[in-house]
């Protein structure tokens, strides 16, 4: 009987038990509003889309701010298995919990139970526009030319992007998307609108944690003259991660060019047991800006080891001034796209001081 | 190469869509690629680090494991799982020491790691990847800068099997790994000849007709270098269409693009 109970007790306590049910046609009929696709432990990006699963077998798939006309399928429920639009999804991949839609494993998408609040958009853009707001974490500012700033408040790390309000049925959505430079870039957050006054607004949205109500409390206004600018270095995209978006020299033509360039520009220092690699790791932003430099290193032993900051500092020199801005670094770009931020890690091997290989 | 592959296939997907219509695309895109459960995480590293750690121990998994750390560039772990893979499973000495040596560029290490696999059977020369365990420790004398000791093993892998098969059953690039050592030692005549044998075995290598051009120049045929160049030129740009990505004949060997132009513009130069 105890073995029974603790069985039980376990499977209660396990999160995933609950996931790993089919929901029933019941449970999946609806408007779901997108929250984010977890593309790793640590890595989502938000999700802009919604799913509509009517009782008539209706499916439609769109974009939450209206930005694209909704696909329109059908869906249905039989034994363990799902099948949305052709898409028939394996047993247990696509689940319900707490008002969640959870679809797939392996690049989980998050769905929230969506329902529908009355706000008239016209006062809301009213009370928005051209203020600061503030919750208990960050700092909106929302210009009247279309622009906005996310400030966090224990950080004060501030990033600039475009706001608009999107009409959702009778609701309204807060999307905040781009960046410093243009609308581009991708979404930042969309939050609906639960409640709108003159010093207090309520919204909906992922806070990092759950999907929760945030509250907003009103700041100032804008005075006129005042700009939108980030604090510091920005990324351009607001779904990034270095694993995902670095470029890979690999023994391409790019590398071989960049490794003259490091040749031209290394200036060799004989220094006895400066022996090891040293990783630097940057990112260009669309706007051939760098930033988040980072620099680590591991002696020949494989163990943690710190390099004498000449020769890091020389290393960090060269990548800013040479390898950052040169154009070498763009030739993955797609053409015809826009230019994307790029990753850079780069290896350098290093015997006695003597840089004597960049590693692949 | 794989994880290259996947990349390219789920970037448009990540973001930076330029409009609601190509998001709502890759929306759908992602759905479908999510209508299974897939037994690897490619790039989500945090994810495919939990995986592995749930799989029980065994050569292939370590291994996995090592590759995964070497991937994401942390090198204190990875050598860590390299060492720990190679001391528990003593056939993975082999693969260990090729990552070494083509990965991390750590040659003694990678010596080491050979040195270990071959001995396990003294009397046959092991295969890693279809190279010969001494093929593979000349390559790490190479890169120690130790051509001599490197022709002795090239020499070693090449000659067995000439004389058991023939020279046309000897991989070209083997032939052109000697030649590389044979320039740096300045005996051209015998880079010559094997880079001989290597053309017999493919005729259409812009490696072997760039290493060609270094040989002929080391002999101050100009004229012949020229013309080794400008094959290696027209090569180059064949396979370039041929192929994608970065494609390199021979990683051991990376030959690029603009190294062939620029022997070109130099030996014009020279002439002048």
């Amino acid at each position: 009987m105890k073995r029974i109970l603790l069985l039980m007790l376990c499977l209660v306590g396990w999160p995933g038990f609950m996931w790993a049910q089919t929901p029933t046609r019941e449970q999946l009929t609806g408007t779901w509003i997108g929250v984010h696709t977890e593309w790793d432990n640590d890595f989502v990006c938000t999700l802009p889309t919604y799913i509509r699963l009517d009782s008539d077998n209706t499916y439609h798939l769109g974009m939450v701010d209206g930005s694209a006309s909704e696909l329109t399928s059908t869906w249905a429920v039989r034994g363990d298995t799902v099948r949305l639009d052709t898409i028939h999804f394996s047993p247990r991949l696509v689940s319900v919990q707490d008002d969640l839609l959870r679809i797939g494993t392996t690049y989980p998408m998050i769905f929230r139970k969506f329902t529908p609040i009355e706000i008239d958009s016209v006062n809301t853009h009213q009370q928005l526009d051209g203020r600061i707001w503030q919750s208990d974490s960050l700092i909106i500012s929302l210009y009247a030319n279309g622009r906005a700033s996310l400030e966090k408040r224990i950080t004060k790390h501030r990033t600039a992007h475009f706001w608009k309000l999107a009409r959702f049925g009778s609701s309204l959505f807060l999307v905040i998307h781009g960046n410093q430079y243009d609308r581009n870039g991708g979404y930042k957050f969309l939050w609906q609108l639960s409640s709108v006054q003159a010093k207090k607004m309520q919204a909906i949205g992922w806070n990092r944690y759950a999907v929760a109500t945030e509250t907003f409390q009103f700041v100032q206004n804008l005075a006129p003259g005042d700009s939108c600018r980030p604090s510091g270095f920005q990324l351009c995209d607001n779904c990034f991660d270095r694993t995902w978006h670095t470029t890979s020299l690999s023994h391409s033509e790019e590398r071989y060019t960049l490794n003259q360039l490091i040749g031209k520009h290394h200036q060799p220092a004989i220094q006895a047991g400066q022996s090891g690699l040293v990783k630097i790791e940057f990112v260009v932003n669309c706007q051939g800006k760098s930033g988040l430099y980072t620099v680590s290193s591991v002696g020949d032993d494989y163990c943690p080891k710190v390099f004498d900051s000449r020769i890091t500092n020389h290393l960090l020199t060269i990548c800013r001034d040479h390898i950052a801005i040169n154009s070498v670094l763009r030739t993955s770009d797609k053409p015809g796209t826009d230019p994307q931020d790029i990753a850079v890690s780069l290896t350098f091997r290093y015997r006695d001081g003597q840089l004597i290989d960049i590693l692949p | 190469m794989k994880r290259l592959c996947f990349l390219y296939l789920l970037l448009p997907i990540l973001g930076f869509s330029q409009d609601g219509e190509r998001y709502l695309k890759d929306c759908a895109s992602l759905m479908a690629m999510n209508r299974t459960a897939q037994s690897m995480f490619f790039y989500s590293t945090k994810r495919e680090k939990g995986r592995l750690d749930t799989l029980s121990a065994s050569a292939r998994n370590d291994r996995f494991r090592a590759f995964n750390y070497v991937w994401r560039r942390d090198y204190e772990q990875a050598a860590l799982w390299l060492e720990k893979t190679a001391s528990q499973y003593p056939k993975e000495h082999g693969i260990i020491g090729e990552i070494y040596l083509s990965t991390l560029r750590d040659y003694l290490r990678a010596l080491a790691h050979f040195e270990a696999y071959d001995t396990q059977t003294p009397t046959f020369d092991d295969l890693i990847n279809h190279n010969p365990v001494s093929y593979m420790s000349g390559l790490a004398y190479r890169g120690l800068g130790d051509h001599r000791k490197a022709i002795e093993l090239f020499s070693k892998a090449i000659d067995s099997l000439t004389i058991k098969h023939g020279a046309e059953w000897v991989n070209y690039r083997h032939f052109v790994s000697r030649a590389v050592s044979y320039i740096a030692t300045q005996q051209p005549e015998k880079a010559l000849a094997d880079l001989a044998n290597s053309t017999k075995n493919f005729n259409r290598s812009a490696l072997v007709q760039y290493h060609r051009g270094r040989a002929l120049l080391l002999l101050n045929r100009p004229a012949e270098a020229r013309t080794a160049f400008q094959d290696a030129s027209f090569f180059v740009k064949a396979l370039r269409a041929e192929r994608t990505g970065d494609y390199q004949e021979d990683n051991a060997n990376p030959v690029y693009e603009s190294e062939i132009d620029e022997a070109l513009t130099n030996l014009k130069k020279l002439n002048h």
